[in-house]
């Protein structure tokens, strides 16, 4: 393993404090209250880290969050699945299960746009909250099976002799192993593997009669493989470790990991089985993530930014329908990626437009916060640290009222970086 | 009323929008000299629209005189007399027709069978290619567009401008210059509440790549706004341009370069040519949204006298096979033709249409790489380097005047 892949260990020049946490808590969740901070800093970086793998256990939101889901899951109104899905990362304790979630809906990118059924998206999400911590072979499966997967990426007209390319070129150029990895001949292939991978009284159907049965070749291997088949040979490429791992460590470290570090990772990953729990352990336990390199180097996602706003300042009732519209313009349309590559992520969300959405959210999200928590309150919770002097100086003199103050705050840069 | 009193007069009325002011105060002030403030009058413009999905170039620019056209589209071809004949063998989709009155005054160009070498049939590595003009670097992060802006607009207070409601386009992602988009210069409105207060937390940013690259782009975004506001208060001949999103935003560009705002580059997007079934009436559709505002576009910079410093030119990551699916459609394939509009436009066809007896695995071959035409549109329109935004030489196309 890498020198900067094994466990941190707290020292005097860089200690476990609480930058240390709430640094874990904007990665590994959508950023935390003070209080909740200051208690993960009460354990050991090791078991923090564990906890953030592992949940708590038990679910106080649980049945609620339940209930929306099952009230939205027949309806035709998407804006509320959104709502549903963030009001989920607002309340739920296991935030890693939920910004893993986020992850990989990014990656499987999926759009409501083409699929348009409020239930098939949202059966898709779950998906991704169920097993996201999981093996990612499972997942691939579990993805391959899913019916707005299969609509998305017209798997419904693949069939034998009529192949449709679309989803097997994913499978390698998005889910798998990146570009370059593979030859147009190999995707070709496994289209012929994937026929027959269809839909039916919205479950999957596998169409016997649909699928081609013959030898194909691919990776140089040859046999009559099905879609299980590809999956299979896609994992067994030192590839798949590397993609997967560097799209982990971009997302949840900084966005330019080394290649030393993405390879040790890609190795590691394909070693545990793709164990995407064990995967966590290892990057949000390790040097790396906590170098102060890591720290503050990605640019928030608008879900980062607003959902972390939320929590950190306490705005427990978030009504998160409101915050759908916003993060549309803010360029984060959950449930309608802007195509199958997902969001680019990082500096990509900064422009011009989002920028201003961003700082008339903050407006909004000033006018709910809590008074109490003050200048100082607010400063330590929404940057992990005290406020620079000179800032402070400045923000006090302008003579502005609370609300305003807090709106300033959020406009600093360094609130927008995770 | 002289072009330095309007300037001034301009200049006075921005200054007295708080908001600008705060700008000048706090962020900004370099940007009040006055080469920053408007463009000068001889500044060129282009205009780029991305064709998304890949379009069919095929039923764009037909080859009606080529009874392989037919046969390979027997659903799907488009009968001889329905077309805009731009020769004995070649004419536009109907849907274009009006780019008919572009064509009569000499100013369209067609350039044929663009494409590169080895082409790839991935929308997104496609369109990375297009827009970074690198077909073999693997880091590909910086665009063409983007590049030339390094070259040319430092110190403007806008160097270009995306205006199509989608994520920031790669080709216009520079090293330095940082293009704002938009999706609606109308809805450009941030609220004055505590402007300038945020603007001065904007300010102070400590060192940090991440957090300077924001501070940076909070900059612009208020100094933008107030801008922008400024030039589309009027909204005459909005009523000559058909009622189309991308026909809007022509009309939004038409304003932005009538009141002279700084950018030399203004890209749009128009999506859904990924046309794999039933390609007919939705290909109609968008071809009459492109045609339809490029005809407005042209008769409206006529009436103003600025055509002859405008630019339009589309492109698309692949062209489509030649060879219609079984879906009523078409699936990717490579070369395509570009359409190219404005007073700087040689009016004519450019190369030949690419030849239907002989493809490449299905496809129709390029004969014109399509750095050929960045280069041409870099050297002779925007005069900046082709060779220092492109990496190496390429031939000139004779699509505009030297």
């Amino acid at each position: 393993m890498h020198e900067l892949l094994k466990t941190w260990k707290p020292s005097k020049a860089e200690p476990w404090d609480f930058d240390s946490a709430a640094h874990l808590w904007r990665r590994a969740g959508f950023s935390a209250a003070t209080e909740q901070v200051r208690s993960t800093l009460q354990r050991t970086p090791a078991d923090a880290v564990r906890q953030m793998v592992d949940g708590p256990g038990k679910e106080p939101a649980t049945e609620e969050l339940e209930f929306i889901y099952q009230s939205v899951l027949g309806s035709d109104k998407v804006d509320d699945a959104r709502a549903w899905i963030l009001m989920r990362m607002v309340r739920s304790e296991h935030q890693l299960r939920e910004k893993l979630a986020l992850f990989w809906h990014g990656h499987f990118a999926t759009s409501f746009a083409k699929v348009r059924d409020v239930g098939w998206m949202m059966r898709q999400y779950r998906l991704f909250l169920n097993d996201g911590l999981g093996k990612f072979p499972v997942l691939l499966d579990a993805v391959a099976r899913d019916p707005a997967m299969i609509r998305w990426l017209d798997n419904e007209t693949n069939r034998k002799g009529q192949a449709n390319e679309n989803y097997a070129r994913e499978v390698f150029e998005l889910f798998t192993l990146g570009e370059g990895n593979y030859s147009e001949q190999d995707i070709r292939e496994a289209a012929r593997a994937f026929t027959g991978w269809h839909i039916m009284r919205e479950q999957f159907h596998f169409a016997r009669s649909l699928h081609d049965r013959g030898e194909k070749t691919i990776f140089g291997q040859t046999g009559k493989f099905g879609g299980e088949d590809v999956q299979r040979l896609a994992l067994e490429q030192d590839a798949c470790g590397r993609f997967l791992a560097g799209k982990l460590l971009r997302f949840f470290v900084m966005p330019e990991p080394d290649e030393a570090v993405v390879t040790s990772l890609g190795a590691a990953m394909k070693k545990n089985g793709y164990d995407v729990a064990a995967t966590m352990r290892i990057v949000l336990g390790s040097r790396l993530f906590f170098s102060p390199q890591a720290r503050r180097s990605i640019v928030k996602s608008p879900i980062d930014f607003v959902v972390g706003s939320a929590r950190a300042l306490e705005l427990r009732q978030t009504n998160t329908k409101a915050a759908v519209p916003t993060l549309r313009l803010m360029g984060q349309d959950v449930l309608s990626p802007p195509n199958v590559k997902g969001w680019p992520g990082d500096r990509a969300w900064i422009n011009t437009a989002t920028w201003l959405t961003r700082v008339r959210a903050a407006r909004a999200i000033a006018a709910q916060a809590k008074q109490s928590l003050g200048v100082d309150g607010s400063a330590l919770a929404l940057l992990g640290r005290p406020l620079p002097p000179e800032e402070r100086a400045s923000l006090q003199s302008s003579g502005a009222g609370s609300a305003e103050t807090v709106q300033a705050l959020l406009t600093l840069p360094e609130v927008h970086l995770a | 009323m002289s072009c330095s009193e309007k300037r001034a007069l301009d200049r006075r009325s921005f200054l007295k929008s708080g908001m600008a002011a705060s700008a000048a105060a706090l962020a900004l002030p370099a940007l009040f000299s006055r080469a920053a403030l408007a463009a000068a009058e001889s500044d060129r413009v282009l205009v780029l629209i991305q064709l998304d999905g890949g379009n069919d170039g095929l039923n764009t620019v037909i080859p009606f005189g080529d009874d392989l056209y037919y046969k390979a589209r027997p659903s799907l071809g488009i009968k001889a007399g329905q077309l805009t004949k731009l020769d004995d063998h070649i004419g536009l989709h109907p849907a274009l027709a009006p780019l008919r009155a572009a064509w009569d005054d000499s100013a369209l160009s067609v350039v044929q069978g663009v494409g590169y070498p080895e082409p790839n049939r991935s929308h997104f590595t496609s369109t990375d290619i297009w827009q970074t003009a690198s077909t073999t670097t693997p880091d590909r992060w910086s665009g063409w567009v983007g590049r030339a802006l390094d070259r040319d607009a430092a110190g403007r207070e806008v160097p270009g401008l995306q205006l199509d409601g989608g994520p920031l386009s790669l080709a216009l992602v520079g090293e330095k210059v940082v293009v704002p988009s938009v999706a609606d210069a109308n809805g450009f409105r941030v609220d004055a509440g505590r402007r300038d207060l945020v603007l001065q937390m904007a300010k102070r940013t400590r060192k940090a790549d991440n957090a300077e690259f924001i501070r940076r782009s909070a900059a612009q975004a208020y100094n933008t706004s107030a801008r922008i506001e400024r030039a589309l208060k009027d909204s005459a001949g909005r009523g000559a341009y058909p009622q189309t999103p991308l026909a809007n935003r022509l009309w939004q560009v038409a304003r932005l370069i009538e009141a002279r705002m700084s950018s030399r580059v203004y890209a749009l997007r128009l999506s859904g040519f990924d046309t794999h079934s039933r390609q007919g009436e939705a290909h109609q559709a968008l071809l009459a949204e492109l045609g339809g505002a490029l005809g407005a576009f042209h008769t409206d910079l006529k009436a103003k006298g600025l055509d002859k410093r405008v630019l339009c030119v589309t492109y698309s990551e692949f062209g489509r096979r030649v060879k219609e699916n079984r879906s009523l459609g078409t699936d990717h394939g490579a070369a395509a033709p570009m359409i190219v509009m404005g007073g700087g436009a040689r009016d004519g066809i450019v190369g030949r249409h690419p030849r239907l007896d002989d493809l490449d695995d299905g496809d129709l071959r390029f004969h014109t790489d399509f750095r050929q035409v960045y280069a041409t549109i870099l050297d002779r329109w925007i005069g900046v380097d082709s060779t220092a935004v492109l990496g190496s030489k390429f031939k000139p196309v004779n699509f505009i005047e030297s």
